[in-house]
Formats: C-alpha cells, sequence, structure tokens
C-alpha cells in the first residue's frame, strides 16, 4: 500500500467515523465535531484522488520541463478544490456551532434529544 | 257533435250502472259479513239511505278549500278509474274512455284520487287523518309490488298491455283464462287485491272498528256522502279491473256482475276469517311470499 | 445582451455594500434590495426578449478570460432565461412580502442573506462547472439556514440545525462525487463531461468512461447528493421541518426560489445520468410525490402541510424529468408549445409549467399562511371570519386551486398532457400513482381551505340532516368567540400572493391558448370554451364595484340568455335538448337570486362560470375542451356549494368525489385515445373495455348513482337554498348528457381476452347501467322517505330521478332514449318547482324541518299549488306529465325484456309517492304553527320561475306531442322508430297512451263532483277554524302536539328500516380510512430525530447504490 491509498484509506475512514458519530453521538457539539471529521476525511479523499504517484508540485521550474509535465505533476485541480470546500466547511461548521448556541439558549440542553420537537 | 252526445250519453248509462250495482255490492256484503258474524245486518239498500241523508244534511262545515276539494278529489278518481277501463268485452256502451291509454293509466290513475283524498284530509288538522294517511300509503306501495310484478309477467306473456286486448286473449274458453294460463301471476295480484281492497287482514289502514281513523276523520255531511259514493264506484272499477286482467273479463253486465261478486266475495270470506296485520307486518307480508309468487312470474316468462 | 456576470456582480455587490447603505438608513437599504431584486427579475426577462428575437440557441460566457475547461464558464439558453425568470420574480415577491410587512421587520443581516440566497440560486442556474455547482449551492445553503433562524424561536433554531446536518451530508456526497468525476473524465465543465462519457460510450454512462463502476458510483453520487437537496422520501424529515418552523416568507423562499433551482441543476445534470439511474430516479420521484401526498394530508399544522406539498411536487417534477425520455416520444407532448416561448415539444415545457406553477402557487399559499396567522388547519378562532374578507378568501381559494392543478391554471394543462403522454407510453401505473396523489392533494388542501372558510355553526362533518333535539340545552353564548373581521398580521404583505395569482391566471391562459385554438393539437378552435372565465372575471369587476346583486343577477339572466340563443340553435337535436336544459333551465331559476340583499362576493361569477362551462359541453369539440370545461364546471359548482353556512363537509366530499371522476374520466380519455368526441353513438365502439367503465364512472359520479351517492344528499342540501336546484336539476345532467354522447360505447357487447370471453357472452355494460340505475331509483326514494330535513328530500328525491334516466338510458332502445330526455326535460321544470318553492318557504319560516312548519296552505297558496302540481309530475299520476315517463319507461322495459328491474322501478314509484305526499302534508297542511301566522307569500322571485314551470308542465300534460316529437327527432339518426302517433295517442308494440285525452277525460271526472258539491253545498256551510277538530273528545290547543309530521312513516322504518344501514358510507370511510392508516404509519418514520434522518439518509443512499449496482 503506497501513500496515497493510505491517504484515500484514512479518508474513508475518517468519514465513516464522522458518520458513525452523526448518528450515534447525542451531544450536539459531538455531532458538529462528527460532522468535521466526516468533512476532513471527504476533503482527504479529494487529495487522494488528486494526488500523483511521485509527482512534484505543479509549478514549472528546472524539475519540471513542460514537455513531460502531464505526466509528473500533481494536479492541482483537485487541492483548489479542497481549499475552497475547506473554506466553506468551516462556514457550515461555524454556522453550526452558532446554531448550537441558539438551541442551547433556547432549549435549555445540548442534548439532541431536546432537539426533536418537530416531527410527524 | 253527434257523436260526442252519444259518447256522454253511453257514458252517463254506464255510471249509472256501477253506481247502482257498487252500492247494492256493498250493502249486500255487508249482509255476507253479519251472517257470518251471526247478526241480521243492515238492508241491502242501507247504503243508499246514507249518501242521501249525508247529502241533504242541512249544515256542512269545513276547513278550507283543499279540504272542500278532497272529496271531489277523490270522487273523480274513482269514476276516471272506472272510465279507463272497458267493462263490458264488446260492448259500444261499456268501453268507456279506455281508448285513453292503457293498463298502466289505470295503475297510475288509482293514485290520483287517493293523492286528492290525502290532501283535503290533511287540510282538516286532524291528526289521525295522516296518520291513516301514512299507513294507507305504505301499504300501498307494499302491495302494489306483487301486483306490478303480475302485471309485468302478464304483459311479457301476451306482449299487451291494452286491457281490451287482455280481454281479447282471454275469450273463447275457460281455460284461456289467466287465472289458468299464468297462475302464479293471478295469486301473486289477489292476495294484493285484499291489501288493496283494504278489508281484514289488513284493515288497519282505516281501522273501522276502535277509532274513525283515515281520512274520512273529519269529513262530514255532503263529503262524506261523496266519499260513500266513491267507495262503491272506485270498488266495482278494481273488481272489473281484475276481471278483465284474470278471469276472462265479460262479454255481457250480467256476466261482469257475477264475476265480480265472486271475486268480491273472496276478499269478505278471507277478511271475515282472519285477524289484522300491524302496518309493517302488512310491508313485510306483501313484500314476502306474494313478492316471490310475482318473481317467480316475472322470471318465467323470462326464460 | 447583458452579460450574466453581472447578475451576479450587481447581487453579489448588494449584498456587500448592504452594511453601509443601511449606514444611511433603513430606507436605503430597503431601496438597494428592492432595486437589485427588480434588477435580477428584468435581467433574465431582457436575455428572453434577446434569445427569442436573435433566435441565437443559447449564449456561453467564459470568466476570467480562458475558455471553458480551464474556467468556469456561464450558459445562458433559454431553459436557463425561463427558469430565472420564474425564480427572480418569486424572489421580488419575496422581497415585497417582507417590505410590506411591519413585524418582524425586514432589515439588516436579514436583506443580506436573501440576496446571498438568491446569488447562490442565480449562480446555480447559470454555471456550467460541476465544482462550481458545489460552491454555489453551499452558498445558497448557507443563506438558506441562516434565514431559518430568522423566526427567532426554538423550533426554527432546531430545524435550522437538522437542515444544517442533512445539508452538509448532501455535499460531502456531492463532493466525493465531484472528484471522482474529474478523475475520471479530467474535466469539471459539465459540458466537457457530457462530451467524454458520449465519445467514449455513446449512450451516456452506459459504458463509456462513466460506465465502469467507478464512474456510476461517481455519477450515483452527485446524482444522490442532488436528491437529497431535493428531499426525497423517506429521506426528507429535516426538510418539512425547516418549512414549518421558518418564518413564511422565508418558507416561500425555500419552496420557490431555493428547492427550484437546485431542481434545475438536477435538470442539467441528467444527461450525465444513464437509463437506469433514471429509472430509480423515476421510481423515487414518484414515491416521493405520493407519499409525501399522503403524509400531507395527516397533518394538523399548516405550513407543515405545505411543507410536504412542495416536497411532493418536487417529486412530481423529479418524475418527469426522470422519464424524460420516454415522455418525449408522445405525439402530444412532440407537438406542444406554450406561444411567446420559441421551445416546442419536450418535458421542458411540462417541467416549466409544473415549476412555474408550483412555485407561485406555494409562495402565495406560505405568505397567506403568514398574513392570515394560519397556523393549525382547523382554523380555530377564525371560523366564519374569512367571508367577511372576500379578498383574502377568493385569493385563498384561487391559490389553492392553482396548486391543485385545477383549470384554468398552467399545472391543470400540464397535467392533461403528462397523463396523456403517461398513458399513451404506456405508464398506467404511474398515471394511477399520479392521479391518486393528485386527488390526495387537492383533498388536504381544499379542507384547509374550507376550514378556515367555514361558518361557527359548521362542524365541518355534515353529510345528513341533523334533527334538532325535542328538549336542547340552553344555548350559552361562547364569550371567547373571536368577534368582527379576522385580525391579519400585515395585510399590506397580500400585494405578493396577490400578483402570484394574477401571474398564474395569465400563465394558464398562455398554454390554454396553444392547446385549445386551431393551432393545436386538436386543431379546432374552441376559444368559446374561455367564456366562463370570461363572465368570472366580469361579474368579479361587478362585486368590485359593488354593484347590487339584483342587478347583477338581470344581467347573469340577459348574458345567458344571450349565451343560449348563440349556441343551441347550431347544436343537433340530442345536444340541443341538453342545451335547453342546461341553458334555458339556469336562466329561469336565477330569479330567485334576486331575491337577496347586500353583497354575495363571487357567487354571481361562479355562477355563470358554471353555466357556461356546462353549456360549454355542448360545444366542445376535442377531449381536452370537454376536459377543461368539465374541471371548470366541477371547481365552480364546489366553490358554489361551499358558500353553504354548514357546507363545509359536503363541499369537501363533493370535491373529492367530483374531482376522482374527473380523474377517472381523464384515466379513460388517456387510455382509450382522444378520438372519444370524434363521431360517437351506437354502431362504433373499438375502444377498449376500460376506457369505457373508466368514464362511465366518472359520469356515474356526477349523477350520483347508488354507491357512489355519498356526496350528494349533503352537497344538494347544504349549499344555499336559492342554488340546490342548479345542483339538482341541471348539473346532475351533465353526467346523463356525457353518457348520451358516448353511448356507443357502453351499448358495445363488453370485449374480454381470452378465456373469459365464453363466460359473458354479449353482456353489454349498458345491462349493468340499467340495473345501477334502476337501483339508485329505488335508494334515493327510500332514503328521501326518512329525511325530516326538506332539503335532504329533496336531494335523495334527485338521485333516484337521476336513476330512473340512467335506466331509461341503459336500455338503448328508442322509447327507453325518449323517456330519459323526457325525464330530463320534465325532472328539470317539476325539481325546479319543488326546489324553488322550498327555497321560498324556507327563506319564510327559517327552518328546513319539515315537522317545524305545517298548515302553510293558507299563508302561502301560490307555493302549495305549485308544490302539488310538482307531486303530481313527479309521482306519476295521471294527467300531469310524470304520467308519461312512467308509460314510456314501463313500456320500454317491458319491451325490451328488463322485467325485474321494471319492478323495482315500480316500487320505487310507489315509495316516491310517500315521500312526496309526506313532503306536501307537513308542510302544507295540518296544523299552523302559532309562529308562522304571520308568514307571507314566497316573494315575487321566487314566483317566477314556479309559475313559468307550471306553465310548462301543463303545456307538456295537455298537449304531450310538443315535448314528445322533438324527443323522437332527437333520436331519430340513432334507432328506427318504433312508436306511432296517432293523433294525440301515442302507440307501442304493448299499448297505448292517448295524454290528451286523459287531461279531458279527468277534466270532466272532475268537474262533475265538484258541480254537485256546490250544488248540495250551496247554504248553510261554513268554514270553521283550525281548531275546530274533534281531537279525543276535547279540543287541540298547540299546533305542537296536533301537526303529525315527525317520523311519519315510522311503520315503514320498522318493516324495512335495515335497507338504511349506511353500507356505502361505510364503505368510503373505510377506504379514507386506508389512506389515513397509511398516512400514519408512513409518518411514523419523521420522528423528528436527526439522527433518525441521517440514518434515513444512509439508507436510502445505500439502497439505491445497491439497486443501481444490481448488488455490492
Amino acid at each position: 500500500m503506497n501513500m496515497t491509498q493510505l491517504v484515500l484509506l484514512l479518508g474513508f475512514l475518517l468519514s465513516l467515523i464522522g458518520f458513525w458519530g452523526l448518528m450515534t453521538r447525542r451531544d450536539i457539539f459531538r455531532m458538529i465535531i462528527s460532522f468535521s471529521l466526516l468533512d476532513t476525511g471527504v476533503h482527504m479523499v479529494m487529495i487522494g484522488i488528486g494526488y500523483v504517484k511521485n509527482g512534484t508540485a505543479p509549478i514549472f521550474d528546472e524539475a519540471l520541463i513542460v514537455e513531460d509535465a502531464v505526466g509528473k505533476v500533481v494536479d492541482p485541480v483537485p487541492s483548489a478544490l479542497v481549499l475552497t470546500a475547506i473554506v466553506i466547511g468551516l462556514a457550515v461548521t461555524a454556522l453550526m456551532l452558532s446554531y448550537a448556541v441558539r438551541v442551547y439558549t433556547s432549549r435549555k440542553s445540548l442534548s439532541i434529544d431536546a432537539v426533536k420537537e418537530l416531527k410527524w | 257533435m253527434k257523436d260526442i252526445v252519444l259518447k256522454a250519453l253511453y257514458t252517463l248509462i254506464s255510471l249509472f250502472v256501477i253506481t247502482n250495482y257498487g252500492l247494492l255490492l256493498v250493502g249486500t256484503m255487508a249482509r255476507v259479513r253479519a251472517k257470518v258474524q251471526g247478526r241480521i245486518g243492515q238492508p241491502v239498500w242501507q247504503p243508499y239511505i246514507d249518501i242521501l241523508k249525508n247529502n241533504f244534511k242541512r249544515t256542512g262545515i269545513f276547513h278550507g278549500v283543499m279540504f272542500y276539494l278532497g272529496p271531489v278529489f277523490r270522487l273523480a278518481g274513482g269514476l276516471g278509474t272506472y272510465l279507463f277501463i272497458p267493462a263490458v268485452f264488446g260492448s259500444v256502451v261499456f268501453v268507456n274512455f279506455s281508448f285513453s291509454g292503457d293498463l298502466l293509466l289505470v295503475m297510475y290513475f288509482i293514485f290520483f284520487g287517493q293523492l286528492g283524498m290525502a290532501l283535503g284530509a290533511g287540510r282538516g288538522g286532524h291528526p289521525y287523518s295522516p296518520i291513516g294517511v301514512a299507513r294507507g300509503l305504505a301499504q300501498m306501495t307494499a302491495f302494489e309490488v306483487p301486483f306490478a310484478l303480475s302485471v309485468i309477467a302478464i304483459a311479457a306473456q301476451y306482449h299487451t298491455l291494452s286491457i281490451t286486448e287482455l280481454v281479447a286473449v282471454q275469450q273463447g274458453g275457460v281455460l284461456n283464462w289467466i287465472v289458468f294460463t299464468n297462475p302464479l301471476a293471478t295469486i301473486a295480484a289477489m292476495i294484493s287485491f285484499l291489501g288493496m281492497s283494504m278489508g281484514n287482514p289488513f284493515s288497519v289502514v282505516i281501522a273501522p272498528q276502535e277509532i274513525p281513523i283515515g281520512p274520512p276523520t273529519e269529513m262530514q255531511s255532503s263529503f262524506l256522502g261523496m266519499l260513500q259514493t266513491n267507495r262503491a264506484i272506485f270498488n266495482a272499477a278494481k273488481l272489473v279491473l281484475f276481471m278483465n286482467l284474470y278471469f276472462g273479463g265479460a262479454t255481457s253486465i250480467w256476466m261482469m256482475i257475477i264475476k265480480t261478486f265472486i271475486i268480491y266475495l273472496y276478499t269478505v270470506v278471507v277478511g271475515a276469517s282472519f285477524p289484522r296485520f300491524r302496518t309493517d307486518q302488512a310491508i313485510r307480508f306483501f313484500l314476502g311470499i306474494p313478492t316471490l309468487i310475482g318473481i317467480a312470474a316475472v322470471v318465467l316468462q323470462m326464460i | 445582451m447583458v452579460s450574466p456576470i453581472y447578475l451576479i456582480v450587481v447581487i453579489l455587490g448588494a449584498a456587500f455594500l448592504h452594511p453601509l447603505f443601511e449606514k444611511a438608513g433603513k430606507t436605503a437599504s430597503r431601496v438597494l434590495v428592492s432595486a437589485v431584486l427588480l434588477f435580477a427579475a428584468a435581467l433574465p426577462v431582457s436575455w428572453f426578449v434577446y434569445l427569442t428575437g436573435s433566435g441565437i440557441d443559447a449564449v456561453i460566457v467564459n470568466t476570467a478570460g480562458f475558455q471553458a475547461p480551464l474556467s468556469i464558464n456561464l450558459r445562458v439558453g433559454m431553459e436557463e432565461t425561463l427558469f430565472l425568470i420564474m425564480i427572480n420574480t418569486a424572489a421580488l415577491l419575496g422581497g415585497l412580502f417582507f417590505m410590506l410587512r411591519s413585524n418582524p421587520e425586514w432589515k439588516g443581516k436579514v436583506q443580506v442573506l436573501f440576496l446571498t440566497m438568491l446569488l447562490g440560486i442565480n449562480g446555480l442556474i447559470l454555471t456550467r462547472d460541476l465544482f462550481n455547482v458545489f460552491v454555489f449551492l453551499e452558498i445558497a445553503s448557507i443563506s438558506l439556514y441562516a434565514l431559518i433562524s430568522f423566526a427567532k424561536k426554538g423550533d426554527a433554531y432546531e430545524a435550522g440545525f437538522k437542515y444544517m446536518i442533512a445539508g452538509g451530508i448532501a455535499a460531502a456526497l456531492f463532493l466525493i462525487g465531484v472528484i471522482y468525476i474529474y478523475r475520471l473524465t479530467g474535466t469539471l465543465n459539465i459540458d466537457g463531461i457530457i462530451a467524454v462519457s458520449e465519445s467514449a460510450g455513446g449512450n451516456p454512462g452506459a459504458s463509456g468512461i462513466l460506465g465502469g463502476k467507478a464512474g456510476v458510483t461517481a455519477v450515483f453520487l452527485v446524482a444522490a447528493a442532488m436528491l437529497i437537496e431535493l428531499k426525497p422520501f423517506p429521506a426528507n424529515g429535516w426538510g418539512v421541518d425547516a418549512y414549518e418552523a421558518s418564518d413564511p416568507g422565508i418558507s416561500a423562499m425555500a419552496s420557490a426560489v431555493s428547492a427550484t433551482g437546485i431542481f434545475f441543476v438536477f435538470y442539467k445534470l441528467i444527461p450525465l445520468f444513464s437509463p437506469d439511474l433514471l429509472k430509480l430516479i423515476t421510481i423515487s420521484g414518484g414515491m416521493t410525490f405520493f407519499f409525501s401526498q399522503l403524509l400531507a394530508m395527516k397533518q394538523d399544522k399548516v405550513r407543515r402541510m405545505l411543507g410536504y406539498s412542495s416536497i411532493g411536487q418536487l417529486g412530481l417534477l423529479i418524475l418527469i424529468a426522470g422519464l424524460g425520455n420516454i415522455l418525449n416520444s408522445s405525439e402530444l407532448l412532440a407537438g406542444f408549445s406554450i406561444p411567446g416561448i420559441p421551445i416546442s415539444g419536450g418535458i421542458f415545457l411540462l417541467l416549466i409549467l409544473f415549476a412555474g406553477s408550483h412555485l407561485l402557487s406555494k409562495a402565495g399559499l406560505f405568505w397567506l399562511s403568514g398574513i392570515m396567522n394560519a397556523e393549525n388547519i382547523n382554523g380555530s378562532g377564525t371560523n366564519g371570519l374569512l367571508r367577511k374578507r372576500p379578498a383574502v378568501a377568493g385569493l385563498f381559494g384561487l391559490l389553492t386551486a392553482a396548486l391543485a392543478g385545477l383549470p384554468p391554471f398552467p399545472a391543470f394543462w400540464a397535467k392533461w398532457i403528462l397523463i396523456m403522454a403517461l398513458a399513451a407510453t404506456g405508464n398506467y401505473f404511474l398515471t394511477a400513482v399520479i392521479l391518486l396523489g393528485s386527488l390526495i392533494e387537492a383533498w388536504y388542501l381544499f379542507r384547509w381551505f374550507l376550514n378556515y372558510m367555514k361558518t361557527e355553526k359548521d362542524t365541518g362533518d355534515i353529510h345528513d340532516e341533523i334533527v334538532p333535539e325535542d328538549f336542547p340545552l340552553e344555548n350559552i353564548e361562547d364569550a371567547s368567540r373571536a368577534a368582527g373581521i379576522p385580525q391579519f398580521s400585515s395585510l399590506r404583505s397580500i400585494a405578493a400572493p396577490f400578483i402570484s395569482a394574477l401571474l398564474l391566471l395569465a400563465a394558464g391562459i398562455l398554454p390554454a391558448i396553444s392547446l385549445l385554438t386551431a393551432n393545436g393539437p386538436a386543431g379546432v378552435d374552441e376559444t368559446i370554451l374561455f367564456l366562463p372565465l370570461a363572465a368570472l372575471a366580469l361579474f368579479t369587476v361587478l362585486d368590485v364595484l359593488r354593484i347590487p346583486i339584483k342587478l347583477q343577477v338581470f344581467a347573469g339572466i340577459a348574458v345567458t340568455a344571450v349565451y343560449g340563443a348563440i349556441i343551441i340553435p347550431d347544436l343537433d337535436g340530442l345536444r340541443m335538448i341538453f342545451g335547453i336544459i342546461f341553458i334555458a333551465g339556469s336562466a329561469i331559476q336565477m330569479f330567485p337570486l334576486a331575491n337577496r340583499e347586500g353583497r354575495h362576493p363571487g357567487l354571481m361569477g361562479m355562477l355563470m362560470a358554471m353555466i357556461f362551462s356546462l353549456g360549454n359541453l355542448l360545444v366542445c369539440k376535442s377531449s381536452l375542451g370537454f376536459f377543461f370545461s368539465w374541471e371548470l364546471m366541477t371547481v365552480t359548482s364546489f366553490f358554489l356549494i361551499a358558500r353553504g353556512e354548514k357546507a363545509s363537509g359536503a363541499s369537501l366530499r363533493y370535491l373529492l368525489f367530483s374531482l376522482a371522476g374527473a380523474f377517472l374520466i381523464l384515466g379513460g380519455l388517456a387510455v382509450g385515445g382522444s378520438s372519444i368526441f370524434a363521431d360517437i353513438l351506437p354502431g362504433q365502439a373499438d375502444t377498449e373495455t376500460v376506457s369505457t367503465i373508466l368514464l362511465g364512472l366518472g359520469f356515474l359520479i356526477k349523477m350520483g348513482s347508488l354507491g357512489l351517492h355519498i356526496w350528494l344528499p349533503g352537497s344538494y342540501a347544504e349549499s344555499e337554498d336559492d342554488i340546490s336546484t342548479f345542483f339538482s336539476t341541471v348539473l346532475s345532467k351533465a353526467g346523463l348528457y356525457m353518457l348520451f354522447i358516448t353511448a356507443g360505447l357502453f351499448a358495445a357487447p363488453l370485449l374480454f381476452p381470452g378465456r373469459a370471453a365464453g363466460l359473458f357472452p354479449q353482456i353489454s355494460l349498458s345491462s349493468l347501467l340499467g340495473w345501477i340505475g334502476a337501483l339508485t331509483a329505488f335508494a334515493g326514494a327510500f332514503l328521501a322517505l326518512f329525511k325530516e330535513d326538506i332539503k335532504y328530500t329533496l336531494a335523495y328525491s334527485s338521485m333516484g330521478q337521476v336513476g330512473y334516466m340512467l335506466l331509461s338510458f341503459a336500455l338503448m332502445t328508442q322509447l327507453g332514449w325518449m323517456n330519459s330526455l323526457y325525464l330530463a326535460v320534465t325532472h328539470l321544470l317539476f325539481k325546479g318547482m319543488l326546489f324553488v318553492a322550498v327555497a321560498g318557504v324556507i327563506y319564510r319560516v327559517k327552518t328546513r324541518m319539515m315537522y317545524q312548519m305545517g298548515g302553510l296552505i293558507s299563508r302561502m297558496p301560490i307555493s302549495f299549488f305549485t308544490v302539488l302540481i310538482a307531486i303530481i309530475a313527479l309521482s306519476g299520476v295521471p294527467p300531469l306529465t310524470g304520467f308519461g315517463a312512467k308509460w314510456m319507461l314501463y313500456t320500454a322495459l317491458i319491451e325490451k325484456g328488463w322485467y325485474l328491474q321494471a319492478g323495482i322501478a315500480m316500487f320505487a314509484s310507489a315509495i316516491a309517492f310517500l315521500y312526496l305526499f309526506r313532503l306536501i302534508h307537513v308542510i302544507f297542511l295540518g296544523q299552523l304553527k302559532d309562529e308562522h301566522r304571520n308568514v307571507k307569500e314566497a316573494p315575487i322571485w321566487f314566483l317566477i320561475p314556479q309559475v313559468i314551470s307550471i306553465i310548462g308542465i301543463m303545456l307538456f300534460s295537455m298537449y304531450p306531442n310538443t315535448i314528445l316529437k322533438p324527443l323522437q327527432n332527437a333520436i331519430l339518426p340513432y334507432f328506427p322508430t318504433g312508436i306511432e302517433f296517432d293523433g294525440y295517442t301515442v302507440l307501442s308494440t304493448l299499448g297505448y297512451w292517448n295524454g290528451n285525452a286523459v287531461m279531458f277525460v279527468t277534466m270532466g271526472v272532475f268537474m262533475v263532483p265538484l258541480i254537485w258539491m256546490l250544488i248540495v253545498q250551496r247554504k248553510n256551510t261554513q268554514m270553521v277554524g283550525q281548531f275546530n277538530i274533534v281531537f279525543a273528545a276535547e279540543r287541540p290547543y298547540k299546533p305542537e302536539t296536533t301537526h303529525f309530521g315527525y317520523n311519519f312513516f315510522a311503520h315503514y322504518r320498522t318493516a324495512l328500516g335495515f335497507l338504511l344501514n349506511p353500507g356505502v358510507t361505510r364503505f368510503w370511510k373505510w377506504t379514507a380510512s386506508i389512506a389515513e392508516v397509511t398516512g400514519s404509519a408512513v409518518r411514523k418514520l419523521y420522528s423528528g430525530n436527526i439522527q433518525t434522518y441521517v440514518l434515513l439518509i444512509v439508507l436510502y443512499v445505500t439502497i439505491f447504490l445497491l439497486l443501481l449496482r444490481g448488488g455490492f
């Protein structure tokens, strides 16, 4: 198993842990953390998919000449995507946390069991 | 013009005959009933006396126009019913107005008098009148069913609803009578005839013994007289109808008298022999066996 | 053309600059937001003009100075433009709603978030880059998450949190899918991906780059993420929570702007999806649609119900999108176009109609629910108050009708095309599911509407008479009852839903123009079919102008007369007879309405629309034209019934059954092909049996045949007294008319395939119809017998009479048909007389209980006379017209050999005699009550139609040929003549009938005793008072104790009461309870716990994937 596959595997593992946490933890903050784990796992998967074995950074210098660039460089797009996704994930997490605070002020509890008034 | 005068004359003769016959029939049967019960009974001409007395009473009271018209409707219904039936087969005098319509017309014209009478009685404001009407109408709906089935059966059998034609097909021998060609239909109809003539066991409608119930409750003087006249005519009309439908009709006035007398006697005999049904029992009775017989008669025509 | 970049730039810029404007003051920020929203709505319109003008397909705009694969590009095609117009208009209206509302105030962050959400959605629609979709999706979602908290209450926070978790999962799935697709195809550009997958495989996704296991999974993940954003069943609990808890303005935006925008992305990605995936998407959409409707039915919170409805509608859109390739092959859809829109054919037009209709109507209803402070579906506290706000009520009704897909709104046309296309392509199961779902949707939407409209006297479940108790408890005035006009939170905001309704109306007319004019698929010009709408509009204007009701009624009569004069002469025989019934009958019966005082908003408009749509049934040429008129008639009559004081329950049932009937008819038309109207009538019948049965059931529902009748008594009886007559005498014959028009279908022997053919040789549906008719006649009469409430008596009586018409029709003989038509005409006369006379009586004595009346003959002699004539005519007693009907009926039945049916009919007619006598006796005869001593005769307006009808009855009775001959001629093309006329005598093969002679003989025998009586009674006769009767040796002193009217046929009940067992009602209640129980069971899934929802999402995705890949 090489590093890329490891990253991929860890990424999936992290995502699954995130899912598991989302479904089993009763505390809202833990759920948010699980969600972050899920997000991070997804980001790792993205990196893992984008990585080319033994590739270099996509910067043209003496180590990388234009002719064989395609085979050697790591595709920059996934990295860019991940950066964007991280930013967005941050915003989502922040909003979630502020919701958690609001939920706590209105329901006086951080247990997810307090958050099922709306149903059926 | 001559035709019309002649027709009017025939009609008057026909009505005169049927009225007198009807009145005498009522009187006779009252005596028969008295004999059965071990009494002497009233004279045969008692109905004449009653009618005359009522018509010549000095005072008469009424409850509004509809009350006034009630007996008129009733008698009109009786007269009309009779006039739509050819009373004697082949007779010019007694053919009446049967060209106006067939059996269905007669069946429905019977309602005409009943409706008018019921309205007049209702106008009287006496609660017993509508109670009697409600019972009478309810019983009527029930006995109409076997009768209607019977009529349908014979109409299907002979492919006609014309009374004249029905009488015509029964000519030429006793065995041509519908009572023999279609006994089931006849039985159903004759049972419902018991209800139609409102004798026992279906007499609760008029409840003659204990309380004066039904339409005549508030009627007196000439109103009552008119009702009594109608009873005679209407009775005779129904007898003539049944005679025409099931017993071969009549080719002469005497034959008509004999046949209708026997048919009437049958209701009196049954009436004298049986106790009374309540209205709901009567309804169930008619919708039971007689209806089944009627259905059987109809089904026999279908296969 | 203005570049789409500006759309994004302006919105984004405004969002950034907003705080600065806010500093300058509230007004400044409001002006900014309004200007931006206006710009956002106007820009796509300018594109639309540009695109249609230049004929260019689409404009692609690259960003950052690079060509497409290297940069993000935006596409402005007709599809994007149309969706943007819809969405941005909704957003503009949403802004208007907030702006006009005072509480909570529209300012600050909310405005910014509103703009960013709109930005996200606009970006979503324009972009062609898959990752960019993700970015815009997150912008829109995060804004929406934050907007949910705008309601500032615990529920909203809860809903927002749940929404975020679910949205986050969807985003994660989407990301993984995108990156895999990128890995496989090397591009993020949607067009690029499509090109790659197609060039490699031909069939998208089937065997190309995306056809392998990884590719399938990747595309699936993207699709699943979009589906989850669109809230598929059962993974959608958080969605409804958000709809329920948010501010209504936000819910409206979530449904109209956000969901529609995301759906467009889904639509954009469809070329990537393989047929297998599309099939599963279709199934998922169908399930979502159906189950959401079931769940919505069980809701008691208004916005939660609307939320489920939104989700259901999205499910329908997904279903259509998934079926795209199949539906596009249907001819009807291919030939369909909307005027002004250069796209012709294809599902996109369907989508735009459904989406647009849903967007405007749902947003409108959300807004309205906010304005009316509608929390609970039962509307406690608002009862009856909405009636004092006719404009709001009207708007409410319009939006509800639009959402339910009733004509003339866009969804109606779309539904027609969809169903036709589905059936044409053999998707019968889906057809049934969609129709059933639509029915449930109409049910709960109108239940909501009626709950808010009903008066406080109305318990909402009145389907039968309610006899007051002997000694009622003291009426305690409910102090808590809200008085005055309803308290609306901010009535000014009603501008937003009002504009929506106007747009919906306009949008409804557009497809109609294409479908119903000469350019349409049917190729016939049916512009006249819009007449009902024009009439509705005209009379609404009169209402707004406060024209007095009397003038409106006269205008209505005049307009109806003109309409009749124009269309009736051009009709052929059969249609002409029904034309006279429908139009002339209606015109005459409008007179009693002139007795009304005050304002009656909507009354004349709906009535005129109903009459015209009824009349239009006669002139429509295509199946669509027919169905349009039929549904319009249903809708307008529903609104008329709903006006009744206690009619909410009955009118809901009416709507439900009528719509079910209409859908059955739609199904029948769809299955049988649309040639139904080409040239029907006996002789040819090559249409399928299924189609015939569906059509027949639809017509029978309208006629209220036994088993399908339970809507009838309540609707006829609980509608207003002067309106009932239209339903009974005119409307009930619409079903009969349609049976006549399609008679050929029913006369033909049934074609059972295969082995069953031997079992039922030569049985035609008409013999079944005959039995139904006979039993209906009996049941109607029998049920009428025991009613104390006069209107229920008449309602059941109508049912019975229509049963006779059905029986006669089913005979399929000349005499039978003549009798059916004869009954139809005379029923109009005598039942109209009865209803109008009774309406007059009720108007005077203020009660409907017959036993509370009595003796009214002395106070209302004319009404008495009318009723007398009417019951004689109805019961069939010679010499009036009724006997003709009986004579023809029995003669025809016996000729045909239907002896048992004849027996039942005779029994039924005898029973009819019972209730008729009761009716006239208990009302007019017997004892006059003290409180009625000063009652006057009915107003002149009630008497006019009565007198006209009496004249009609008398004329037809005296000279039966005046009606029999035209009837005979009308059906001459279809049957060889079997009856003969000899002067006034009608001769059948069985017997004869001379109506004229009967009349004269009857007059004669009536005059003889009358003259005798007058002679004998000429002196010493006196009229006596009411109590001058001998009653158990005492004189009664109270009319109440002496009037025999209550439970008049008690002995009948004893004898045959077991027949009154309401088995049919029980059957239908049981059917309804199945739906309810299913709904209850399914909604247990929605535990309210977000973790359950996450589990459902995981399960949904997993099962979906397993199905797609056919295993692990």
